[in-house]
């Protein structure tokens, strides 16, 4: 599904197979990226953004453009999973779009004291989603200037690993 | 004989089968050996009358016909029609004491491939090497050709539409299939570049792309949407392919279309559906724990306040040495807990009726006798307060559709506030239909409510100012229930007051005839699911 | 002097429990305990019991329900008044108590004085408190 590592533009945080499937197909219908990584639980999700477990061997240098992010998550919460993403100096720069069914406004809150950069609930109708899909790519990896390598903290400032 | 063997084209030697048509043994013999001084390698036979010739060239394979013109019986040139009838392509010399030009052309023309004199015969050789060599060529040639028909005659039978363009974009070719995809003929189209087919439906990015990946020579596939010549637009899967010439440099670009229109619609059709079903499954798991929840947070609650009022209630029961003040203390922890068990069961029954868990159960209720279980539920408190209580039906018979546990609860908050509100007077009870239903009111002559409190009154945990006792406050749940149960219904409700002049509240709930719509809805409903196999 | 009569209070809050005990007690009820369905059913397999009121939602392998439904099969519980209680919501637990097998429902926290009301009903005293 990614291209060579370095090339990870999106990184899709989902464990529902359908919602994969769902999302791809959005996310491909405009052509929007063929640079698509998914994995399917938070722990998962950590291990690629730090490069490390199942991951160790990626090549970190260039991170995502945009995480999208799913809520319920096994193994780590996708809450903790932001957490992690904005605590830490060497990833905090990534944008962060929570992606999910869930209407319930703490979520939304928590979410956004936790630094998301974009919260949103997937629309009712599958039109809808699809443009809302289109629109979210479009703006994340084209309109939007992603954070210039400065942006980001080096090893040694880091919070605990 | 030391000339190398040649054979045709100069391609290592070959045996060459030769079919001879002479008269002369001796003549025969000569050419024979003629053909073999050059080195050619022959194998042959001769003939003499037509018959024979008939007969060995059906029988055999020959490479070529060497004849002399003038036979007995015939004429050498005749073996050119031989051949024609047996539909053999096998060139024929003629070979001749003399010829002159004119006999000459005429064999030509009649489809001799060349003549040699017989005075000439070393001229022979190299006419036989160049007549098969043409024929060789010749054969080549129409294979080439017939391929390149059948190749032109598959494109334009396949249903792939085909387009070429040059290193511009600018169309050079297109085949009828793309006619049938975009309604354009080809003579409307050669020279444009495809632009005419955009929809509008990609970004300028996707087009750029695009180009950008073909002109790097790179093969490009994708879907995109175009428009057809008649408007429509439609879904097509291409495959565009860059031809390099040797140079390494692009000179045209190949595509490839495919009508993706109806594959993509049921493609579609499938992800919509799941979509609603990932989306409903969500959303009956996000219900499913409020549920729960709820459930969970009644069972927590309830279960320590039944040990706060019953120990408070079994102490004031039994216990004979507690002092007044003692008794008095009990009885507030007692009150208390009794107000704590209101607010729990109020909350609970709100956030229970917001999450959508509560189902009504609706029948025919005549309000005849709700009125009348209410008031006589209130009797006692009417007759502490000398209070009059009235009920005015009208018509005596009218009925509500409506859960009719709800609507005692609905009764019951509104008729328990407006005793907690009216000093002396009445409170009365009244129903009569209406166009949006069937309204009824609990009117009190009690303190009233101000006009600017009065839109706030069903608000949650709204409490009247003027209450002070403790003992008489309500959650402030009671009303926004109230509001929620109507509304459940389908009703409305509404409050009219004037400090001073009493409170009246209205509500409106479905009617009777509400009740056939609804079995008339339902029957339907049930039909549609026998039909569809439910 | 009257006969005392047995009762088997079981619920998994004690709380609960001994308000039943201290009330029931009072009444001069003879009040045996048991904090999960499998100790209950193990206690009316020793002592026979003219009443029981079970908690119908307790943590456990054999919670109140499943407890009240393998009472009803032994022919020497079959007619012992069963009064289910439960902090849980009355309408959902209610109808499945009452097709379990108990006698009567009610919702804690209970009212005392109600609760002595629906003993009376099952397990009339000859003469009153």
């Amino acid at each position: 599904m990614a291209a060579a590592d370095s090339e990870v533009e999106i990184l899709l945080v989902e464990d529902n197979a359908d919602d994969v499937e769902l999302t791809l197909h959005a996310l491909r219908g405009e052509n929007i990226s063929n640079h698509i990584q998914v994995v399917r639980d938070g722990e998962e999700a950590l291990d690629f953004i730090f490069a490390r477990g199942s991951y160790a061997a990626r090549n970190n240098s260039r991170p995502p453009k945009v995480i999208l992010l799913d809520l319920k998550l096994p193994k780590v919460d996708g809450l903790d999973v932001l957490r992690e993403v904005k605590k830490d100096t060497r990833t905090r720069p990534i944008p962060v779009v929570v992606l999910t069914s869930s209407r319930e406004e703490r979520d939304m809150v928590e979410s956004y004291q936790l630094g998301v950069n974009s919260y949103i609930q997937k629309p009712v109708d599958f039109d809808q989603f699809r443009q809302t899909i289109k629109q979210l790519g479009l703006y994340w990896l084209v309109v939007n200037q992603p954070p210039p390598r400065n942006a980001f903290g080096s090893a040694t400032k880091q919070g605990p690993v | 004989m030391t000339k190398p063997v040649r054979g045709i084209a100069g391609k290592p030697a070959a045996l060459i089968r030769a079919l001879l048509v002479e008269d002369s043994m001796e003549d025969a013999q000569l050419i024979l050996r003629q053909l073999e001084k050059e080195g050619l390698c022959v194998r042959s036979d001769v003939v003499h009358d037509r018959k024979d010739f008939e007969e060995k060239v059906a029988a055999n394979s020959y490479d070529v016909v060497i004849a002399d013109y003038r036979l007995p019986d015939w004429r050498g040139i005749e073996a050119v029609d031989v051949l024609k009838e047996q539909g053999k392509d096998i060139p024929v010399i003629i070979v001749t004491g003399s010829l002159g030009d004119e006999l000459a052309a005429e064999c030509i023309r009649r489809g001799a491939s060349d003549y040699v004199l017989k005075d000439r015969l070393a001229r022979l050789p190299s006419a036989v090497l160049r007549t098969l060599a043409e024929q060789e060529a010749r054969r080549k040639q129409e294979r080439t050709e017939q391929l390149l028909r059948l190749q032109t005659k598959a494109l334009e039978a396949t249903a792939t539409a085909v387009v070429i363009t040059d290193r511009e974009g600018r169309i050079t070719w297109v085949n009828p299939a793309f006619t049938r995809l975009t309604g354009y003929r080809a003579d409307e189209v050669i020279g444009q570049t495809p632009r005419f087919l955009k929809s509008g439906q990609h970004a300028a990015a996707f087009y750029r792309s695009l180009w950008g990946t073909i002109l790097a020579g790179r093969v490009w596939q994708g879907e995109l949407i175009n428009q057809r010549k008649d408007g429509t637009c439609y879904t097509e899967e291409q495959t565009i392919t860059p031809m390099v010439n040797d140079a390494g440099e692009i000179t045209h670009f190949i595509s490839i279309k495919q009508d993706a229109t109806e594959r993509k619609r049921a493609e579609e059709d499938r992800l919509r559906t799941l979509y609603l079903e990932v989306e409903n499954k969500a959303l009956m798991r996000a219900d499913q724990m409020k549920s729960e929840f709820l459930a969970d947070m009644s069972h927590e609650f309830r279960t320590p306040l039944n040990s706060i009022l019953g120990f408070s209630e079994l102490l004031l029961e039994t216990c004979q040495n507690l002092s007044v003040e003692q008794q008095e203390d009990l009885r507030l922890i007692y009150q208390s807990a009794q107000n704590l068990l209101q607010l729990v069961n109020d909350s609970l029954d709100l956030a229970r009726i917001e999450a959508g868990h509560v189902k009504l159960d609706r029948s025919i209720v005549p309000l005849k006798d709700t009125f009348a279980r209410i008031l006589d539920v209130f009797a006692p408190h009417f007759q502490q307060n000398n209070l009059r209580a009235g009920a005015e039906i009208h018509p005596p018979e009218l009925a509500v559709f409506a859960d009719s546990r709800r609507v005692e609860q609905i009764l019951t908050n509104l008729v328990g506030n407006a005793l907690k509100f009216t000093g002396r007077g009445s409170v009365t009870l009244a129903a009569h239909p209406t166009e949006a239903g069937v309204q009824i009111s609990v009117a009190d002559t009690g303190v009233g409510i101000s006009a600017e409190e009065l839109p706030h009154i069903f608000d949650k945990f709204y409490q009247a100012r003027k209450q002070t006792e403790s003992a008489t406050r309500g959650t402030g749940l009671g009303l926004a229930i109230t509001r929620q149960l109507v509304e459940l219904h389908g009703g409305r409700i509404w409050a009219e007051s004037a400090p001073g002049r009493g409170t009246t509240v209205f509500f409106l709930l479905p009617g009777e005839e509400a009740a056939q719509r609804a079995r008339a809805k339902e029957q339907g409903r049930v039909a549609n699911a026998h039909r569809a196999g439910g | 002097m009257s006969q005392t009569r047995t009762v088997l209070v079981v619920d998994d809050d004690p709380g609960s429990r001994r308000l039943l005990v201290r009330w029931l007690e009072e009444h001069g009820w003879r009040v045996l305990e048991a904090g999960t369905g499998e100790i209950a059913l193990e206690r009316v397999a020793e002592v026979t019991v003219d009443l029981i009121l079970l908690d119908v939602r307790m943590p456990g392998h054999i919670d109140g329900l499943h407890a009240a439904v393998v009472m009803r099969q032994s022919p020497a519980l079959r007619d012992v008044p069963i009064i289910a209680v439960s902090a849980s919501p009355q309408e959902a637990f209610r109808d499945r108590a009452l097709g379990a097998g108990c006698s009567a429902f009610l919702s804690k926290p209970v009212n005392l004085k109600l609760l002595m009301k629906e003993i009376e009903r099952f397990v009339p005293t000859g003469e009153s408190q």
